[in-house]
């Protein structure tokens, strides 16, 4: 299933170089998660490692735009790996592994937005201001991308959960229901009525700082 | 007309977007970046979850077995020396020369490995040295050296490494007998 290389071939390339269950060294490129895993629980910690390259971009985004807060993503998007990691040798590789990892990163932020309810309506009585603090302040963070992120922040968690699922992550309807124990036709509801009313917020000019 | 709200067929999959939401998508859909700092402190929590699984399996291996002797072994680098001994029918005496560490812990089943729970003391000739109480049984342990779990491989007696963490096994004896 994998090629193998010769060490020196190997030492050269710049990409993720992983050892496989019998010793051979091989190249993680092109190689599916499902394999980087099997690799994984048979001891080798950089296919682990490669699965977090490819995966912590998509899962930090997630986090991020659904809790909208850097700091409290990158926690989430750790605690998932973590629970990811330990719980490996039940993943059924009928599920596609982006699917089982969002699965359990979505769980997570429902369960750090719960927890945040609290904290949020005592600290931040004014929901821009959040917003503006929770930004990074890259060059990336432009103020198009703030006021969209504003009013992305004004959805229900529901709404806003369906809707980077679907249009950020881009999962298919069927996945997001499998993975939100949402029924399709709900998924697809909260979707619309989140298209719907983003483009409110967004053409009212309601996304942005007050 | 009757529309039929049954269905799914009144959500329209991927309607057409305005410009607006579309161009908004595509800014939710830039990637964040990934710091080094937080990858290295993802990757450093999972392997020591993974040597705590491999940890956990060895204590299920060692688990039930009897009590005999106590044994002495276990040293760190080359340059180490350690000796373990019972002072009492619970207390353990260990001690290992490690003149260039900066840092030593014992680590055991009896401690759930915790390279933070039993630093040990340094003395004079580099020894390092800690005394504490087991409950009878057969333990394996490690010193964790800067970090670093080590054995020498000629130890009278060292718990199997299937798991890969190396170790090596004291016993003691219960009430009375050493």
């Amino acid at each position: 299933m994998f090629s193998s290389s010769t060490d020196a071939a190997l030492s050269s390339a710049s990409v993720p170089v992983v050892t496989g269950t019998g010793g051979t060294k091989v190249r993680a490129v092109g190689m599916t998660d499902e394999a980087l895993v099997r690799l994984t629980l048979g001891g080798d910690a950089r296919a682990f490692t490669t699965l977090i390259e490819r995966h912590a971009p998509a899962c930090l985004r997630y986090a991020t735009r659904m809790l909208g807060d850097r700091a409290d993503a990158e926690d989430v998007a750790q605690e998932t790996f973590m629970r990811v990691h330990k719980s490996l040798s039940h993943y059924d590789e009928r599920m596609p592994f982006r699917s089982w990892l969002f699965a359990i990163l979505v769980n997570r932020c429902r369960t750090a937005l719960s927890q945040r309810i609290r904290r949020e309506r005592r600290v931040v009585a004014d929901d821009g201001e959040m917003m503006l603090a929770s930004v990074p302040s890259t060059a990336r963070a432009t103020e198009v991308r703030q006021d969209v992120e504003r009013a992305l922040r004004q959805l229900v968690p529901e709404q806003r959960e369906a809707f980077l699922l679907r249009h950020v992550e881009q999962l298919e309807y069927d996945e997001i229901a499998r993975l939100t124990g949402a029924r399709p036709s709900a998924v697809r509801m909260r979707v619309k009525r989140a298209c719907d009313r983003l483009q409110e917020l967004l053409r009212d000019g309601e996304g942005e700082a007050a | 007309m009757i529309h039929d709200m049954t269905s799914d067929d009144h959500f329209d999959d991927d309607a057409p977007l305005t410009p607006e939401l579309a161009s908004a998508i595509e800014c939710l859909r830039v990637e964040e970046p990934v710091s080094d700092a937080w990858r290295r402190s993802l990757i450093e929590g999972v392997e020591a979850a993974r040597r705590k699984q491999r940890v956990q399996k060895r204590l299920i291996g060692v688990a039930g077995l009897a009590a005999a002797a106590a044994v002495c072994a276990v040293v760190a680098h080359p340059s180490n020396r350690g000796v373990v001994s019972v002072r009492s029918p619970s207390a353990v005496h260990f001690e290992l020369t490690a003149p260039q560490a900066r840092r030593v812990s014992l680590v055991g089943d009896f401690d759930g490995w915790n390279p933070s729970a039993l630093p040990m003391r340094r003395g004079a000739n580099g020894a390092w040295m800690i005394d504490v109480r087991v409950p009878p049984g057969r333990h394996a342990f490690a010193f964790s050296v800067d970090g670093r779990l080590t054995i020498d491989p000629t130890a009278a007696l060292s718990a199997d490494d299937n798991f890969g963490v190396p170790s090596s096994v004291v016993v003691v004896n219960g009430a009375g007998e050493e």
